[in-house]
């Protein structure tokens, strides 16, 4: 038994895969057409497995194949620990604090700015302003957070204790 | 406890380092690079940005619908109208049309055939609804006063729930009771309008119609 080391392999791991169709579903078609609490957590779930997982991914390519120096298991690791708790906070400060919630909607919205500038440029309309997203602060999304312990267990590339039991020598 | 903690990917990394069978098997790089424009587009759209809201005025009026005419004489000195409004369906956009509803009524009264040496009388017109709000006026010749009506029923969804409806009486009497003879006509038309404010993402506030709204309208008399 052995696990992918890859630089971001991760992102195409079937969890990953699971939880970043569940995210795009449940945005744009559940919310809409069935809307719930149910589908106010539902992304949360899932976003809280997808964006560790993702930026672990974008650190391990640039290290591997920007900076040529790829991660060793132990440093992948590190970074990954520090991705989930970057995510954590990610998640749960604009759900308990209000200047948290400001940054959270200001800073995707100037994210989401130059996308929504191109579709203006492409379809000839004014470029759009820089506008905050709408968020609803909720602390009862935290329900969310262990779910970035899967995202821990999909992106570490040091083996279980059984693998290591398993493993033959050299 | 803590050190140990620090450094358990260091412990793991030389466990791993002896294990030759690891696999190291990169994905296919189109596959990764859908991956990751997948992940960069569901995370950056996983919130709607907050677009301004205006206010966005939906005016709807159906003008000029024949009430009929009544005449009133020595026999029947008195008539009544109901007017009744069915909300048929939400308007275009899905937006409810009957908020802010009145009507306007315009009557014009005619007078003929009076007995030898008798003046033309007035009438009483009272406009009234189903919820007791109502007016009335005493006119010779014209009558045109407006009156606030109102939906009840379900009118978020008029057409699944049939039941969305207003009703207004128009009422006329002649002043004499008939004592001066003669015919005294009564024939009406009356318009309705709504108007129907609704919070819209836009950059400025803006209207829509006059349009006609999606009601039948039936006249009867008791």
């Amino acid at each position: 038994m052995t696990r992918s080391q890859a630089p971001g392999a991760a992102l195409v791991h079937p969890v990953t895969l699971t939880a970043l169709f569940t995210l795009a579903l449940n945005d744009h078609v559940l919310k809409r057409v069935c809307p719930g609490w149910w589908t106010g957590k539902l992304s949360d779930f899932a976003g809280v497995v997808v964006l560790p997982v993702f930026t672990h991914a974008m650190l391990e390519l640039a290290a591997a194949r920007i900076w040529k120096k790829p991660f060793d298991v132990a440093t992948g690791d590190r970074w990954l620990t520090a991705c989930v708790a970057a995510s954590w906070l990610a998640f749960a400060l604009p759900e308990v604090w209000y200047p948290a919630e400001l940054w959270f909607r200001y800073g995707l919205g100037a994210a989401q700015w130059p996308f929504r500038a191109l579709a203006a440029v492409l379809s000839d309309q004014a470029l759009p302003k820089v506008r905050p997203v709408h968020a609803t602060a909720d602390v009862t999304d935290l329900l969310a957070l262990p779910m970035g312990l899967l995202a821990f267990a999909v992106g570490r590339r040091a083996p279980r204790p059984l693998e290591r039991r398993v493993t033959p020598a050299a | 406890m803590k050190a140990g903690w620090l450094q358990f990917g260091r412990k793991r990394a030389s466990v791993t380092a002896a294990s030759p069978d690891n696999a190291v098997t990169a994905p296919p790089a189109w596959l990764l690079a859908t991956a990751i424009v997948c992940s960069t587009a569901a995370l950056l759209g996983t919130s709607d940005v907050d677009e301004p809201r205006y206010p966005r005025t939906y005016t709807f009026a159906r003008s000029g619908v024949d009430g009929g005419f009544v005449e009133l004489t020595r026999d029947q000195p008195a008539a009544t109208f109901i007017v009744s409004l069915h909300a048929d369906d939400l308007a275009a956009d899905g937006v409810p049309s009957t908020d802010e509803a009145s009507a306007l009524v315009d009557g014009t009264i005619t007078t003929t055939g009076l007995d030898e040496g008798k003046v033309a009388p007035y009438v009483d017109v009272q406009l009234s609804t189903p919820e007791g709000a109502g007016t009335q006026k005493v006119e010779l010749e014209h009558f045109n006063q407006a009156q606030p009506i109102y939906f009840t029923g379900d009118c978020e969804n008029p057409k699944a729930s049939g039941s969305c409806t207003a009703h207004f009486a128009v009422a006329v009497s002649r002043q004499d009771q008939g004592e001066s003879g003669g015919v005294v006509r009564f024939d009406w038309t009356f318009d309705v309008t709504s108007k129907v404010l609704v919070d819209v993402a836009s950059q400025e506030a803006s209207s829509v119609g006059p349009v006609d709204p999606p009601w039948t309208i039936e006249v009867s008399q008791p």
